[in-house]
């Protein structure tokens, strides 16, 4: 890739961030854009279209695979990905406005890109065995090719609107867990992860499951899109797995902790931080949500930090009252089950200092809602 | 396999020893010069095993698959470390396939090892072409990959990965154009309700029966010789009950068919199947009025009358494990009947189904679009590198731990320059500071730092300043502060090259942190040939507030350019030398118009009091032309900045001049008179503000009236 290319791409992903960070109309957007499109200007004087693609995991610039696609390169396809396109292409001609309108389109959460006069945007197919959907259905002369197309459009349109969440019906545990698998599957590392929960502690690893559960309600209720909802659903799914460092006995202990078994036990959200943190592929936030579970909304939680204290991201504080919901109506040999009313009562009781306020608010009020109309 | 496709098959032995000489030698190649012994010895052995694999067939070929070997229709083991070297370095060079041909020599070999060597970093695909074209190795094919192959098509979107294969499949499917043994796999992993709404769209009419045999025959069997299990008929019958009644029929005969043809299979799978289920099929079978075999119905009946020991935890088990289609180990452990009641009642169990089939989109407020916006890919980065952050402090780290979070916090920091999060950087190297101060793993610590020093990262840091660095002012003094002196050369070089006025403000503006340490190169710079560069330097040293610059600024006073001397003559004003003041002076006097202006604004911005006589001498000049009264103008507004009470006797004359023939040029004058007036002792203009009210003129009432009303409110 020649270097004015990569420094396209940089700066393009530089502006997307900028963008997403702040806005359309912040100063260092424009320096960005006018940047880009002045290297843009140049790279299509020389080669148009610039053709930048997705095939399985490689970066391929005007049919050139990329070696070493460097951050930026990442960043630019994981964003591709995220909108749902894994090919665009630059023409000649764009102009400033085209490009800020692409660059705040990638930046916008939900938003699926728009048309431009000088970039077009879609997917990249690859012909197998002679099979060419779309191909197939332009050339077919006989009249057929309405009706196909059609029948290809319901059945993207089927697809389009399956959310793997919203197929969790389930009629117990090992249900809800199945579900799991068939949404993680082709992510192995969820599955080697939890599994040695489960081999470890019964009760982490299905009050594991509950909080993930719980956790995607919440986000579902807070407007979270499929993306978003999956990376909940295994941050919350691991946020406990720290506790697999924590020795079996202090973890099962029955009585009452000692001092030095209780600082061991609160030690479970660095070791689970530690442990997510080294494993390639999975959402930022399952390191962040171990973490930060027990930080509390007030900052007052655990464990105790050695750097600045940071506001609990909003994912733990939902993990958080999940975990808290779920330790309360789950039953122990010790304890009993409570009644939502009471938990409902008590989170109340925490929001403001445990608990983000508007998040129980808001779970007080869907879980109730759901529960009922369920 | 396709029939075209098949050939003698390879001895799976010679070929693993093949491609582990192949390897040998193209890695002794990389090695070694030609001739090396090793180089000769590894070569002699693969061209032995290939002349061996020339025994069965005449042409061997490799295709790969990203770091999988393909031989034919078979993936080598993909476990076996030096296949997954061979095939990936011959990947990475674009090799898409390699074919070794009767007759091949060892020079050949070697030449297509050598081959190999080359950075593919450093070329093209195209490049690589003329590379092989140029190497004339008859005997040895090379296929580069073809990414003419890979069509793009505008305007569409994605699901997912999975969908999008989903979604292709299925089509082939209906037409028949997919060969379903090498789906198989995909299709059984399509939830059964998700199959049947997207059968559901479309036309019964134009479905043929072999499309409902071909569907039938795959979703429940992964292959001809695996017969199908107990979930592939739970499976079986949630994909029917979820068809439109239409299609139910047709699919339930099929099935039927099916499962009838393999008795002995269903009599297992049945065993795996709860009683109530087994009742549902035969419910749905008589609903649906399907002829079914007699060998099938009595199996049904048979098990649908039988104790239902197929209940609890082993149905699930046996559901899922015997069948192993999707489950590795750790799913099977998931999965595995455990002491889950134990912690969770039926109710509480029955509350997490609702939750889950409840549809919680339905209960999003309007304006709730926090959370989304909380998980932006940028900020969620910002609290991962916190998490890394702490992690890099915390005593439990390992050394390897350690070097992995370094690393992507070193990333990190170049993307938090990139959007202007100074903070972030500093943060970044305050607990790199410390950890270094601790001597936690000192060697990664410092080595690290060093690189955060370096001249990449600091141009890194210039650029960002360039960009977003005017927006984060705050945060972007206290990184140039933390970097301190050594910032300044590529300060310097950057604004030398920045065209934005603004831009360059700013840099100034950083530069002049540093103090005295900047003077050294703005001397040298004031050297240089480019005005503008004197200028920016000029401004620079003065910022300074150092006397020492003084001297050297002093010459530039009279500098042929007049921003240069302009620049200095300020400077010398800032710095408090006479010499500026002198300059100014000069000017007033100069009779030029334009150094008389800008003499009267240095002397206006600058509340120079010293030059009050020589602009009152310019205000007391009697005027013979127009231009005689405008040039007052700017002098009486640097007069107003100042508020001198000696100046307004000679205001209340000019305020009381008439000129017929210059009319507008006195108007002009006495507006701006009544417009300084407010900055002049109240008492001492009131009268004159009196008068200005009964003027003719209607700025100059309008003025009067406001400064008037302005001071009575007070009052």
């Amino acid at each position: 890739m020649s270097g004015r290319i990569q420094a396209f791409i940089t700066t393009m992903m530089t502006a997307i961030s900028n963008c997403t960070l702040y806005s359309r109309d912040h100063a260092s957007v424009d320096t960005l854009v006018k940047k880009a499109h002045d290297l843009l200007e140049e790279i299509l004087e020389e080669n148009s279209p610039l053709s930048v693609m997705i095939v399985d995991s490689d970066l391929v610039i005007n049919k050139s695979p990329l070696k070493n696609p460097g951050t930026h390169g990442l960043n630019l396809m994981k964003k591709m990905k995220k909108k749902g396109i894994t090919g665009i292409e630059f023409m000649k001609g764009i102009n400033k406005n085209e490009i800020l309108r692409f660059i705040a389109d990638i930046s916008e959460q939900g938003k699926k890109p728009g048309k431009y006069p000088h970039i077009k945007t879609g997917v990249i197919d690859v012909r197998l065995g002679g099979l060419q959907v779309g191909d197939d259905i332009d050339l077919d002369p006989d009249g057929l090719a309405a009706f196909r197309k059609e029948q290809v459009n319901k059945v993207r349109e089927s697809f389009s609107t399956f959310s793997p969440f919203r197929k969790l019906h389930s009629s117990g545990l090992e249900e809800v867990v199945t579900n799991f698998i068939i949404t993680f599957r082709r992510e192995a590392n969820i599955l080697n992860l939890i599994s040695p929960v489960r081999t470890y502690s019964e009760y982490t690893y299905t009050h594991a499951t509950n909080v993930a559960v719980l956790s995607m309600f919440q986000a579902e209720t807070l407007g979270a899109d499929d993306n978003l909802l999956h990376d909940i659903g295994i941050a919350a799914l691991l946020h406990d797995v720290g506790k697999l460092f924590i020795s079996q006995e202090i973890l099962e202990k029955k009585g009452t902790l000692v001092d030095e078994e209780w600082d061991e036990i609160r030690k479970h959200t660095l070791y689970g931080a530690r442990y997510l943190a080294t494993v390639d592929g999975l959402p930022r936030l399952a390191p962040i949500v171990a973490l930060e579970h027990h930080l509390r909304y007030d900052g007052k939680g655990y464990p105790d930090l050695k750097r600045e204290k940071k506001a609990q991201h909003l994912v733990s504080q939902i993990v958080a009252i999940s975990d808290f919901f779920d330790a309360l109506r789950s039953r122990r040999p010790y304890k009993r089950d409570w009644s939502i009313r009471d938990i409902l009562v008590l989170l109340r009781e925490g929001a403001g200092n445990e608990f983000n306020p508007d998040l129980v608010e808001n779970f007080s009020r869907t879980v109730v809602t759901a529960l009922k109309r369920g | 396999m396709s029939p075209e496709r098949e050939k003698l098959p390879l001895d799976a032995k010679i070929l693993g020893e093949a491609i582990i000489e192949l390897n040998i030698s193209r890695r002794n190649v990389t090695i070694y010069p030609k001739g090396h012994p090793s180089v000769e010895q590894s070569l002699n052995r693969a061209y032995e095993k290939l002349r061996k694999l020339f025994e069965l067939r005449p042409e061997v070929t490799f295709s790969l698959a990203r770091d999988t070997i393909i031989v034919d229709d078979y993936y080598l083991e993909k476990t076996n470390p030096v296949y997954r070297e061979f095939a990936s370095h011959l990947s990475a060079m674009g090799i898409a396939s390699v074919s070794f041909l009767t007759g091949v020599t060892k020079d050949e070999i070697y030449s297509f090892h050598s081959l190999l060597t080359l950075d593919p970093e450093e070329m093209t695909l195209q490049d690589m072409a003329d590379e092989i074209d140029r190497r004339r190795l008859h005997h040895i094919r090379v296929t580069l990959v073809d990414y003419d192959a890979f069509t793009f098509e505008e305007g569409k979107v994605t699901a997912t990965e999975k969908e999008a294969l989903w979604e292709k499949y299925v089509y082939g499917l209906i037409e028949g154009t997919l060969r379903t043994e090498e789906m198989g796999d995909t299709i059984r992993e399509i939830p059964p309700e998700l199959l049947a709404s997207m059968m559901n769209r479309l036309d019964s009419e134009e479905l043929k029966e072999e499309t409902y045999d071909r569907v039938i025959t795959t979703y429940i069997r992964r292959s001809a010789e695996r017969a199908f299990s107990g979930s592939d008929i739970k499976r079986l019958m949630d994909f029917i009950n979820s068809l439109k009644p239409e299609l139910k029929k047709q699919f339930l005969s099929s099935s039927v068919k099916n499962l009838s043809m393999h008795s002995d299979a269903m009599k297992e799978a049945l065993k795996e199947t709860s009683v109530d289920q087994i009742i549902d099929l035969l419910s749905i079978i008589n609903e649906q009025k399907v002829a079914i075999p007699d060998a099938l119905k009595n199996l049904l009946d048979r098990f649908s009358h039988l104790q239902d020991t197929a209940l609890g935890e082993t149905r699930f088990r046996n559901h899922l494990i015997s069948d192993d289609i999707f489950l590795s180990k750790s799913a099977i452990n998931l999965l595995e009947g455990g002491n889950f009641s134990a912690y969770v009642t039926d109710r509480y169990q029955k509350e997490i189904e609702k939750l889950l089939e409840f549809d919680a989109s339905r209960l999003v407020r309007e304006e709730s679009d926090l959370l989304q916006r909380a998980c932006v890919d940028e900020i969620v980065e910002r609290y991962y590198s916190h998490v890394l952050q702490e992690l890099l402090s915390q005593e439990i780290v390992t050394e390897e731990e350690y070097m992995k979070f370094a690393e992507e916090i070193y990333l990190q920091a170049g993307q938090f320059l990139e959007t202007g999060q100074y903070e972030e950087v500093l943060r970044i190297f305050y607990l790199l500071e410390g950890n270094l101060s601790n001597n936690r793993f000192p060697h990664i610590t410092d080595g690290l730092l060093r690189n955060m020093r370096s001249e990449d990262f600091i141009l890194l840091v210039i650029a960002s300043f360039q960009i977003t660095g005017r927006l984060n002012r705050e945060g972007a003094l206290a990184l140039a502060r933390y970097y301190g002196d050594m910032l300044i050369p590529y300060l310097m070089e950057a604004l030398l090259e920045e065209e934005s006025s603004a831009v360059r403000a700013f840099l100034i503006m950083l530069l002049s942190q540093f103090g005295n340490s900047v003077i050294p190169l703005a001397l040298k710079l004031l050297g240089s040939r480019e005005w503008f560069v004197k200028r920016n330097m000029i401004h620079l040293l003065s910022l300074t507030e150092n006397p020492e610059v003084i001297p050297h600024i002093r010459v530039y006073c009279r500098h042929e350019n007049r921003r240069v001397s302009l620049e200095a003559t300020k400077a010398l004003i800032k710095l408090g030398d006479s010499y500026g003041i002198e300059m100014v002076r000069e000017m007033i006097r100069s009779g030029k118009r334009e150094d008389m202006e800008q003499a009267a604004s240095l002397a206006g911005a600058f509340r120079i009091r010293k030059v009050i006589p020589d602009m009152v001498s310019i205000l007391r000049r009697k005027p013979v032309t127009p231009g005689d009264f405008t040039i007052k103008v700017p002098f009486i507004r640097a007069l107003g900045e100042m508020g001198d009470p000696s100046v307004i006797p000679v205001l209340k004359d000019l305020a009381g001049a008439k000129s017929i023939l210059f009319r507008t040029a006195v108007e002009e004058m006495k507006e701006e008179i009544y417009r300084s007036l407010k900055n002049y002792p109240y008492s001492e203009v009131e009268p004159l503000l009196r008068e200005g009210i009964r003027s003719r003129n209607e700025n100059i009432r309008t003025v009067s009236e406001s400064i008037i009303r302005k001071q009575e409110g007070r009052v």
